[in-house]
């Protein structure tokens, strides 16, 4: 930290300074009856020096501090440091000043008179500009301190949300170029097809250079992507529907959000299911939010063979930590239909 | 002439091995899309080999084989799956990782056919060793005659130690399998199902009260109005579970 009194903050210091002067001399004058040219220039003289010194305190304070030396040794220090100043600074006025006002009689008896309580004011001012440097200095790396937390904060916030974006599964990759590998024997121009579409979906799961947010209509073909790769290896054991009105599509969602819900779809849905698995999404507007419902026909007699619901737990911390809203992931479990609800606010919306 | 069987629920993955085996000695007599045709099929057919996924639709590949008496020579085929690579390893197996190319499945192949006519053929090793890698347990697959039965373990009311069997009670209800009350207890959860005896491991959820019956035993009468011996340090695991 630099001195608090440099630039901005010196023209503060100056005018309490100034103040001090004028009171300084009033006092004398009017109270003391001394002639306006002594009192006006034994205050000056006096408390400039003082302010001098008070200044240069500051790199005294960089030196001592409570964490090496103690408390104690703090208070000694400063103790000594205070004394010793305003001795110095009072004996350099006395002396300087007798020999400028040999004559005036009343100033210098004054002068003599009034030796221990200079002594006790300098010592005063000194301490509280100490005191007003510790406060400063203690400020300021408690706002440092915030910043920087404030930073971390971010940063976790960002790794946080990059970790809960989607995890392609290993599954869905090497079956998938499994079935590939299977078409280039039989329709090559499907196959030659396929691996477009999933280059394409690993492209903007990898997020290279992709924003954080797009808009549903980007979204949606995004995820299009990837249940076409699913309908070419599961044919006609996946049924796709989709209800959207053209105004939704504008909507703006995080990227890849709606990516484990349908992933959840087709594995409750189609790993585990021997007949045709319907997966259905429909978008609207609800007051101020998008609502995404993905919906699939599942046995409810039947357990998944692993994985708890991860990818949706996903879902719900990232629009959490995006939107600051918990509970924007509901789940409707019926008889046999398995529905997930989202909701995304769009403050932008007119 | 060998037989065999495909069992995959995907016709993609079922097309490359048909076309792999084109010009084999090998004669696929069946494709199934999953488990239950896939035994139907066997016990049909009595195949001498069978390529099996892993990842099915209800019956996994490895529930698939529990229910098979004497399995053929089974050549798996998964994606990805650690513990199944494991399994595979340990007992030697043939293994496909998908995608394969054919150089890698005629090697399989070959290793299989081989196995063809040895008696034991290690497929139900690799079932055992299987079962020792999972670690938790989440439904029970059992044939009951020609019907299969899948009781997730939510559905159980407890287990019982019968020789080299353990009785599976659900609702009732009483079936036996071929495994041991040690490994069940590994690979349930603790919080859910306590071993409560030498001979059960009861599910908490299913009793209704304790009975003291004598100085060190006790009795769990279960809501199905069944009961269960309880030893002395069962009913201090129940007492811990259960926090009374």
């Amino acid at each position: 930290m630099k001195h608090p009194f440099k630039g901005f903050g010196l023209l503060y210091y100056m005018t309490a300074w100034a103040v001090i002067i004028i009171a300084h001399a009033l006092v004398l004058i009017y109270g003391y009856s001394i002639s306006a040219r002594a009192a006006i220039i034994d205050s000056l003289f006096c408390n400039l020096l003082l302010a001098g010194l008070g200044f240069s305190l500051w790199w005294a304070i960089q030196y001592i501090n409570p964490k090496t030396q103690g408390v104690v040794g703090t208070v000694i220090s400063f103790a000594v440091i205070v004394l010793f100043g305003s001795y110095v600074v009072n004996v350099v006025c006395g002396s300087v000043l007798h020999t400028v006002f040999t004559s005036e009689a009343t100033y210098l008896q004054f002068a003599k008179d009034s030796r221990p309580w200079r002594l006790v004011t300098s010592s005063l001012y000194l301490s509280i500009i100490i005191l007003v440097y510790y406060l400063l200095k203690h400020s300021f790396s408690l706002t440092q301190k915030e910043k920087e937390e404030a930073q971390l904060q971010t940063l976790l916030k960002q790794s946080e949300l990059e970790a809960l974006k989607f995890q392609i599964n290993p599954h869905f990759i090497f079956n998938s170029l499994n079935s590939i590998s299977s078409l280039t024997l039989s329709e090559p121009d499907k196959a030659r097809e396929m691996v477009i579409k999933l280059s394409e979906f690993l492209r903007g799961s990898l997020g290279q250079g992709k924003s954080e947010m797009h808009t549903l209509e980007e979204e949606l073909e995004q995820m299009h992507l990837y249940l076409d790769i699913e309908k070419v290896r599961f044919e006609e054991r996946l049924n796709l529907s989709l209800a959207a009105l053209p105004e939704v599509m504008t909507a703006r969602v995080p990227n890849m959000i709606l990516q484990p819900l349908y992933e959840n779809a087709i594995k409750y849905g189609v790993y585990e299911q021997l007949k045709t698995v319907d997966i259905r999404t429909h978008c609207y507007f609800e007051d101020s939010r998008l609502v995404v419902k993905v919906s699939n026909s599942y046995d409810s007699t039947c357990k998944p063979q692993k994985g708890k619901g991860i990818g949706l737990n996903n879902v719900r911390s990232r629009l959490e930590l995006i939107y600051g809203f918990p509970d924007l992931v509901t789940i409707q479990r019926e008889k046999d239909l398995f529905c997930i609800k989202l909701e995304i606010p769009q403050n932008s919306i007119t | 002439m060998i037989k065999a069987v495909i069992i995959d629920d995907e016709k993609l993955a079922r097309d490359v091995i048909k076309a792999y085996l084109k010009n084999t000695e090998v004669e696929v007599v069946a494709e199934c899309p999953n488990g239950f045709e896939g035994i139907k099929a066997i016990n049909e057919h009595e195949p001498d080999l069978i390529f099996l996924d892993i990842q099915m639709p209800k019956l996994t590949g490895f529930e698939m084989l529990e229910l098979i008496d004497h399995p053929p020579v089974v050549i798996f085929s998964t994606a990805f799956d650690q513990y199944a690579i494991k399994a595979f390893e340990l007992n030697a197996a043939d293994y496909l990782l998908k995608p394969y190319n054919e150089k890698r499945f005629m090697s399989a192949l070959e290793k299989a056919l081989t196995k063809v006519e040895q008696p034991d053929n290690g497929a139900e090793k690799i079932v055992n060793t299987h079962r020792e890698q999972l670690e938790k347990l989440e439904r029970v697959v059992i044939r009951s005659g020609a019907n299969i039965l899948i009781i997730p373990i939510d559905d159980i009311d407890y287990f019982e130690a019968q020789d080299d069997y353990v009785a599976i009670h659900t609702g009732g209800k009483k079936y036996l399998k071929q495994m041991t009350l040690k490994w069940v207890e590994d690979v349930l959860p603790s919080d859910r199902f306590v071993r409560v005896h030498r001979s059960f491991i009861v599910a908490v959820n299913a009793i209704d009260k304790l009975e003291a019956y004598s100085k060190d035993a006790y009795i769990a009468k279960l809501k199905t109005g069944e009961t269960v011996s309880v030893s002395r340090t069962g009913y201090s695991k129940l007492k811990e579970t259960l926090n009374f």
